[in-house]
């Protein structure tokens, strides 16, 4: 029911989740992560507790493969679960239980790993281990990004689409990025938009909270300057789209409220049909009556 | 003579003034006692002059010393409240906090002084001389209806004998249209003949100065101290000065009487289109040739005027504005100043092309003829609170009527002129419009006295 990708930067150190599936808000069910110990997508008939306690024993420093085989072995009905890991040392390792729903089946590399189920083909998997291979050059929120896309393109969930989510963390206790889209017709494609906005608005205001190691310090002042503005004159925009109304009042340079706007508009509506009839005249080649004159400052002597 | 010394028209109170038969004294007495009178019924003056008997003291002393000055020496006169004034407050019509205008004096005002008259008040104006009704001013001829604006205080005082003569602005009619519904002359002159310098501006480039009289030689000596050059207004011309009223007995046999038949005579009253086509039966006895013409590219005039005059005075207010000052306007001024925003600056030069065209075709047409008459309204004076007028079968706004006839001047910035030339069924005053060529004022007073004398219509006062 759902293709995700977990991942280790070996540049960076960073590791992070991203999942995306056919029933809302998968960013609230999937994904786990833990700063400098590992990231988890458990998936399929889910089991949180299989991600939390592989998490504690990643902690614990068992390798990737070890915690994924001993909370496993814990479980029941192992065979309904699918779930991939990495842990900070970039080991990687996936289950899926030979219950879940065709197609599923992992792909595990260094660094990483893909896995789905419920899926159209096998090409998902394939095609996100592909993209993520390919954006080595990247960061890992773009590498994350490019993965799903890919397999969203090679097919995904083959129920549809409904949620998404992409979450990355580096040394701090708090996630650099973690970015749900909960509900929507395309969530790849919304997930890869509210990137874009938040790499631009909420990355650099991130890079500027306090840290563990270091003083609490205040975010940039162009930062603070930054996200003082309405989301839509931030770059990268956003927030509300502005509304014809809107764009109308910033176009006249003067702020009415609707409703008053509204009734200068029906007022000026008969005016227009006259100044309409302006608009379709061809006065190509009159001069118009305003004529500059560069002399006009020279002129203001007294009269004699 | 026996009409009330506030009746009598500055031509015959001149005379005697010089001839220290008649004291400024005594006539500024005689307006004041008429303002005490009447105008608490008609609110024409929005303020009086505190000091009006000391100038008119002043003006007896001198002209005593042998040192009369002008035929407005020792005349009362008002002045439109958007003229700036030393001794005197300017409003320009508005209560909106936090808008003050200097205590100086215009310079159309400065030459009034010098020539020696008697400023006795400052007459109402529509706010910011914006619009054609002029609250709370009502018409002398009556009380129920407006004296039209944006002059109408100006309109309505010289109208009741409040003072000899007053002074007006025009930017779409403001001058001719309360002339025409108050039963006076009103002239605009050419556009920089008389220095607008000192006049709370509306918009620059149609905004003209110019007198409101109870006869056209009136206007004739008015316009002999106004006229000239001035640097202080941009737009001001300099241009001889001819002696106005010199030129006005002249015959008018032989002169071309232009009627352009489109636009001007499309949709008037009944009452209306009858009186101006007896007055040029009228003219034409007099030895002139009416020859007819149109101009069809007026039917995009009032596109011009609307996006001209609406960007200009949205621009001059635009602080006001910008600092919210214009919810204190009236609903109709403040709309008209924020509807200007609407106006595109392609629609703006588009109307000055527009407007480049007019001045060709007007100039095409004056070519023919020496001036050109018509109405100066398609309606007489309109109820106080009403938006429409009757014209033959149907209601149209009075707000697009009332100015149809008067704003291609203002566009050409030719000299027009409104002098009464009769009166509707109901008693009101009706106003017959003579344009002339730039700078020919001399031409259009001839033709608009000559109308005058074979009429009594200025011998006509309302009953109040």
């Amino acid at each position: 029911m759902t293709f995700s990708i977990v991942a280790h930067c070996p540049l960076t150190g960073q590791l992070g989740v991203a999942v995306s599936t056919a029933v809302p808000a998968v960013g609230s069910i999937c994904p786990y992560v833990k700063p400098g110990v590992g990231a988890v997508s458990t998936q399929a008939w889910v089991n949180p507790y299989l991600a939390i306690e592989a998490l504690q024993r990643m902690e614990r420093g068992e390798p990737g493969q070890a915690a994924l085989e001993a909370v496993l072995a814990g479980d029941e009905a192992r065979g309904l679960r699918q779930i991939g890991l990495v842990d900070a040392r970039g080991r990687a390792a996936s289950w899926s239980g030979e219950l879940c729903t065709d197609w599923f089946g992992h792909l595990v590399d260094d660094h990483f790993a893909v896995q789905g189920n419920m899926l159209v083909s096998e090409a998902t998997i394939s095609s996100m281990a592909a993209a993520y291979r390919e954006a080595a050059s990247r960061d890992l929120a773009e590498r994350l990004l490019l993965a799903m896309e890919a397999g969203q393109a090679a097919g995904g969930d083959k129920r549809g689409r409904q949620s998404a989510s992409l979450t990355v963390y580096g040394e701090e206790d708090y996630a650099l990025l973690d970015l749900r889209v909960d509900e929507h017709p395309d969530p790849v494609a919304e997930l890869r938009r509210i990137h874009g906005v938040a790499r631009l608005q909420l990355t650099p205001f991130v890079a500027g909270m306090p840290r563990k190691k270091g003083p609490a310090v205040a975010p940039p002042a162009e930062v603070i300057r930054m996200l003082l503005e309405p989301p839509a004159r931030r770059p990268g925009g956003g927030g509300r789209t502005p509304e014809p109304l809107d764009l109308v009042r910033d176009l006249l340079g003067i702020d009415l409220p609707p409703e008053r706007l509204a009734e200068n508009l029906a007022a000026f509506a008969r005016i227009l049909e006259e100044i309409g009839t302006l608009r379709n005249l061809d006065l190509t080649d009159i001069h118009p009556s305003v004529v500059f004159d560069p002399t006009a400052p020279y002129r203001r002597e007294p009269h004699a | 003579m026996s009409l009330p010394l506030w009746a009598q028209p500055i031509e015959a109170l001149a005379p005697r003034i010089r001839a220290k038969a008649l004291s400024p004294v005594e006539l500024t007495q005689a307006c004041l006692d008429r303002v005490a009178q009447v105008d608490d019924r008609l609110l024409s003056f929005i303020c009086l002059a505190p000091d009006a008997l000391e100038q008119a003291r002043r003006a007896e002393a001198e002209i005593a010393r042998g040192e009369w000055r002008s035929p407005l020496h020792g005349i009362p006169l008002g002045i439109k409240d958007n003229y700036l004034t030393a001794d005197m407050p300017t409003t320009a019509g508005t209560t909106a906090p936090g808008i003050a205008f200097p205590l100086r004096d215009s310079a159309a005002v400065a030459r009034l002084r010098r020539a020696g008259a008697v400023l006795i008040g400052k007459t109402r104006t529509h706010e910011f001389a914006w619009g054609n009704v002029t609250p709370p001013v009502r018409n002398p001829w009556a009380l129920d209806r407006v004296p039209s604006g944006s002059s109408g205080g100006s309109g309505a005082a010289v109208a009741a004998g409040l003072c000899a003569a007053a002074m007006g602005s025009d930017t779409g009619g403001s001058i001719r249209m309360p002339a025409a519904a108050c039963g006076v002359v009103g002239l605009k002159a050419t556009f920089g003949r008389v220095s607008r310098d000192g006049i709370v501006p509306h918009s620059w480039s149609l905004d003209h100065a110019g007198p409101l009289t109870r006869s056209v030689a009136d206007a004739a000596l008015l316009m002999n101290v106004l006229a000239g050059y001035d640097p202080a207004d941009p737009a001001c011309r300099d241009e001889p000065v001819p002696d106005y009223r010199a030129a006005l007995d002249q015959p008018i046999n032989g002169l071309r009487l232009g009627v352009c038949r489109n636009h001007f005579f499309d949709d008037n009253q009944e009452d209306v289109q009858r009186a101006v086509e007896a007055a040029l039966h009228d003219l034409a006895r007099q030895g002139a040739t009416v020859v007819d013409f149109t101009i069809p590219n007026l039917a995009y005039g009032l596109a011009a005027i609307f996006a001209i005059e609406l960007a200009s005075s949205t621009a001059y207010h635009d602080v006001s504005l910008r600092e919210g000052r214009v919810q204190h306007y009236t609903a109709d001024v403040r709309q008209l100043v924020e509807i200007g925003r609407f106006v595109t600056g392609p629609d703006y030069l588009k109307a000055e092309q527009v407007r480049a065209v007019l001045m060709e075709d007007f100039r095409r047409a004056l070519d023919r003829v020496d001036v050109i008459l018509g109405p100066t309204t398609p309606i007489t004076a309109w109820k106080i609170g009403e938006w429409t007028a009757r014209i033959g079968d149907r209601d149209e706004s009075v707000l697009a009527a009332s100015w149809r006839f008067t704003f291609p001047y203002n566009l050409t910035g030719l000299p027009a002129i409104s002098v009464p030339c009769g009166f509707d069924r109901h008693g009101l005053p009706i106003g017959l419009q003579i344009a002339g060529r730039p700078f020919d004022e001399a031409t259009v007073l001839r033709v608009a006295h000559a109308y005058e004398r074979t009429h009594e219509w200025k011998e006509r006062a309302p009953a109040l």
